[in-house]
């Protein structure tokens, strides 16, 4: 039997299995309400964010059809530069612990093995050129067919252009570490050449709209930028690809289809041209891969691991509970990836820089302006997403309750302990955006941003917002751990972790169900400062009320607080930790 | 006399743990001596690991009453932990942890004083010195085992609960183990140590009970309650064998 024959079954067994299993898992109350809702939700993002009435007519570009070329051409940039830019120098061709063992060893050549793996993202772009066509084809108008292949094409290309860039930076990586370095230094040179030529070019267009500007002029503006000329050449290959899918009729789609085709293939025989050894890699990467299958979920995307020195040391004695806090902290530290961060911050600030240079009031202002609404933004996701998605906490320990319900320590030091970790986190990040968002708006001229409060009341606000944060943010996670103890399922804390829909649709009503319960928990709260507000406003001291107000509000939620971690305290207390 | 005055490691009374339907263990009563070291045997589902883990406060008992050290289980959770070491027979490590970090943790949440000695001579001890630096990804079956037994022994908990603690253990890891018990029961610690290797029961062991369908079947020391069984056994599948009554 020949690999295509024995590659087909394997990959069209494993699909159909995989597929039944995901229709048994839907007898499961808890995954079909979660189908259920990542559906709807899925349709209700792509069938009515984009409205079709932008729809393209006659010679001009409707608005809904340059947000779609944009997404698209945006999504491939993105996804090319990230290829070069953050992947690591080690093959990334996918084999499971299975394949490793059985194909590894079975009696065929390497190119065997390399056509076998391209031969399965070629199936696994297929189903993804499937949603793509049922989330475009009716929402922009074109037609399903041609957005299908377009996609398919789009999405096979990107997975060849993954392979062949971790191949080829492999290749330097095995030749010598100064290799791979001379392969960075001559594609960070181009980079920044092509950034030069383009902010030369960019110095012809009338600059980016302000933060307040609507969507209209974004679109023009990005429509001038990909229009530059150094752009239209990066994107030209690109394009090509776009054409298939957005074609208006057979005679378009016939035209487009040979470039995009000779795309793909030049990236197949980029990849066989390629000679480099890559089994350890497979094999570690599949081992690795098995052991954060056995693992739980916990909103930190599983890497390879380094034992860096920890950021704290943690001394003996001390309070026994806040070992568990530095453990937390440590696997925070251990699993972020500081490198990673480091580089999104750098391209982050790159453009921003980029776009400043280009707006009327310089560098300076451009920035300013755009770091109020974005860190104003960042400062809600921190407060009212990250402590549900940030799961450093006991949600990661609820497969080690066995370790944990057999330590010297009660529920309640347990519990505040394990929420310590993401609270420091999430409070740092909230302050330091808080402050930084004060900054901003003190160097602004008055008016940039905005005039609506007075700037006494815009600082007792700020003042407010400091103190009431931290207790947001530790009843949301009280909240979530809590949930991990009674429903652990819910919290997706099992091993088998699902993926897809059905995990979108949970995760939805995760953080639904959290902020519900959070809205209703906070609603004392809300009573009990909107009488000392309401009342002294009406006698005239406005500024008086807000920060009496607000104060009470705080008082009271810190006291629910309390009392909620008793309760859970309690919970923990009397858990089994070997219930099914 | 009550449970806190026996001066025994362990004291239990009427043990009982049901899930749903199920009685996972009925009636078990047992105390342990300072020094002694008790052998847990039964057949597959006999409820052992329930035992276990209901003796070191892992899951609440349904009835009856622990004392590890005089301190009651339910009202002093705390105090009686202090006191002991639970070892499971699957290792459970913190996949962030080097093995340093994890004596690190332990003897924090112990407050053990010169931890760092007590921590270099224990990974000697279990063949563990150089691996300080690596994570619990990076160690052999074997060495996360050892990892788990060195936590668990860093406290000098005055009783030991092992569940099936050779468990992938190498020849010399597993002499080293069994000096090791033999030792700290020497120096005064109860062990309650669950096997299927028969023989480690046999050679470790003061008294053995002898557990099938949750309830107690026998305990005493293997003379005692022998029957004239030529050895364990075949003493367990005699005992094992009888139909339920």
């Amino acid at each position: 039997m020949s690999l295509w024959s024995a590659g087909t079954f394997l990959v069209l067994a494993s699909g159909r299995n995989r597929v039944r299993r995901m229709g048994q898992r839907l007898r499961n109350p808890r995954y079909l309400v979660g189908s259920a809702v990542g559906a709807l939700y899925l349709y209700s993002l792509f069938s009515h964010s984009f409205s079709p009435h932008g729809k393209s007519a006659g010679s001009g570009l409707g608005s809904a059809e340059m947000v779609f070329r944009a997404l698209f051409l945006g999504f491939l940039l993105i996804s090319v530069a990230w290829s070069w830019i953050f992947s690591a120098p080690v093959p990334s061709l996918r084999f499971s612990e299975a394949e490793v063992q059985w194909l590894f060893q079975a009696p065929l050549p390497r190119r065997a093995l390399v056509h076998f793996q391209l031969l399965r993202s070629l199936v696994t772009t297929f189903f993804g050129a499937f949603v793509s066509t049922f989330l475009f084809s009716r929402t922009f108008g074109y037609h399903p067919a041609f957005v299908f292949f377009g996609a398919w094409l789009t999405l096979a290309t990107l997975s060849f252009h993954r392979t062949a860039t971790s191949l080829t930076r492999a290749r330097f990586a095995q030749e010598s570490p100064q290799a791979l370095r001379r392969l960075s230094v001559l594609l960070v040179s181009a980079l920044a050449a092509l950034l030069f030529v383009t902010l030369a070019e960019a110095r012809k267009l009338p600059g980016p709209p302000l933060a307040n500007a609507d969507l209209s002029e974004w679109l023009q503006f990005s429509h001038a930028v990909a229009n530059l000329m150094p752009i239209r050449v990066l994107l030209f290959p690109l394009q090509g690809l776009l054409n298939v899918s957005v074609a208006r009729s057979g005679r378009d789609f016939l035209a487009a289809v040979p470039w995009a085709v000779t795309v793909v293939g030049l990236h197949y025989l980029w990849i066989l041209k390629i000679q480099v050894s890559f089994e350890d890699a497979a094999l570690e990467a599949a081992a690795r891969r098995a052991r954060s299958l056995q693992t739980r979920g916990r909103g930190l995307e599983r890497q390879a691991v380094k034992a860096s020195p920890p950021w704290w040391k943690l001394r003996v004695p001390g309070p026994p509970a806040l070992a568990l806090t530095w453990k937390n902290l440590l696997g925070f530290q251990r699993s972020l990836g500081v490198r990673s961060v480091f580089r999104v911050a750098l391209v982050l600030v790159g453009l921003g820089v980029g776009l400043g240079t280009l707006g009327p009031l310089g560098i300076g202002g451009a920035v300013l302006t755009a770091v109020v609404p974005a860190s104003g933004l960042l400062l809600l996701l921190c407060t009212l997403l990250l402590p549900v998605t940030l799961r450093i906490d006991l949600r990661q320990d609820v497969a080690q309750l066995e370790v944990l319900k057999s330590l010297p320590l009660s529920g309640m030091q347990v519990l505040w302990a394990e929420l310590l970790a993401p609270a420091v986190l999430l409070l740092g990040a909230e302050w330091s955006l808080l402050i930084l968002c004060a900054l901003c708006l003190t160097l602004l001229p008055r008016g940039t941003v905005t005039q609506a409060l007075p700037l006494q009341t815009l600082a007792l606000c700020g003042l407010l917002a400091a103190v009431a944060m931290p207790l947001i943010t530790l009843s949301l996670l009280l909240v979530q751990n809590s949930a991990a103890l009674m429903f652990p399922a819910w919290v997706q804390v099992d091993p088998s972790r699902p993926r897809g829909i059905e995990a979108t649709g949970q995760r939805l009503l995760n953080l639904a169900l959290t902020l519900l319960v959070f809205a209703v928990g906070v609603l004392p709260a809300v009573a009990l400062g909107a009488v000392p507000f309401f009342t002294l406003r009406w006698l005239g001291w406005p500024n008086v009320g807000l920060l009496t107000g607000g104060l009470c509000g705080c008082a009271a939620l810190a006291a629910e607080l309390v009392l909620g971690s008793v309760l859970a305290g309690r919970l923990y207390d009397g858990l089994d930790a070997t219930d099914p | 006399m009550s449970l806190a005055e026996s001066g025994n490691v362990v004291d239990v009374l009427g043990l009982g743990k049901v899930y749903g339907e199920l009685r996972a263990v009925e009636g078990l009563s047992f105390h342990l001596h300072p020094g002694e070291v008790l052998g847990l045997v039964g057949p597959n589902g006999a409820g052992k690991t329930t035992t276990l883990r209901c003796l070191s406060g892992i899951i609440p008992s349904t009835e009856g009453k622990i004392a590890v050290l005089g301190h009651d289980l339910k009202s002093q959770p705390v105090a009686a932990k202090r006191a002991l070491a639970f070892l499971p027979d699957e290792p459970k490590l913190f996949e962030f942890l080097t093995v340093w970090d994890h004596l690190n943790f332990f003897a924090r949440l112990h407050g053990v004083e010169d931890w760092e000695n007590k921590a270099a001579g224990l990974l000697f001890e279990l063949e563990l010195s150089g691996k300080e630096k690596q994570l619990p990804s990076e160690l052999s079956r074997g060495m996360k085992q050892k990892l788990s037994i060195a936590c668990g022994f860093l406290h000098d908990p005055r009783l030991l609960i092992l569940d099936e603690p050779l468990t992938g253990l190498d020849p010399l890891g597993i002499r080293k183990m069994k000096e090791s018990l033999k030792l700290r029961a020497a120096l005064g610690a109860g062990i309650i140590l669950s096997s299927h290797l028969l023989p480690l029961v046999e050679e470790l062991c003061h008294r053995i009970l002898i557990i099938a369908r949750g309830r107690c079947v026998a305990l005493g020391t293997l003379d005692e309650i022998r029957s004239g069984a030529s050895s364990l056994e075949e003493l367990f599948i005699k005992i094992t064998s009888e139909p339920s009554k």
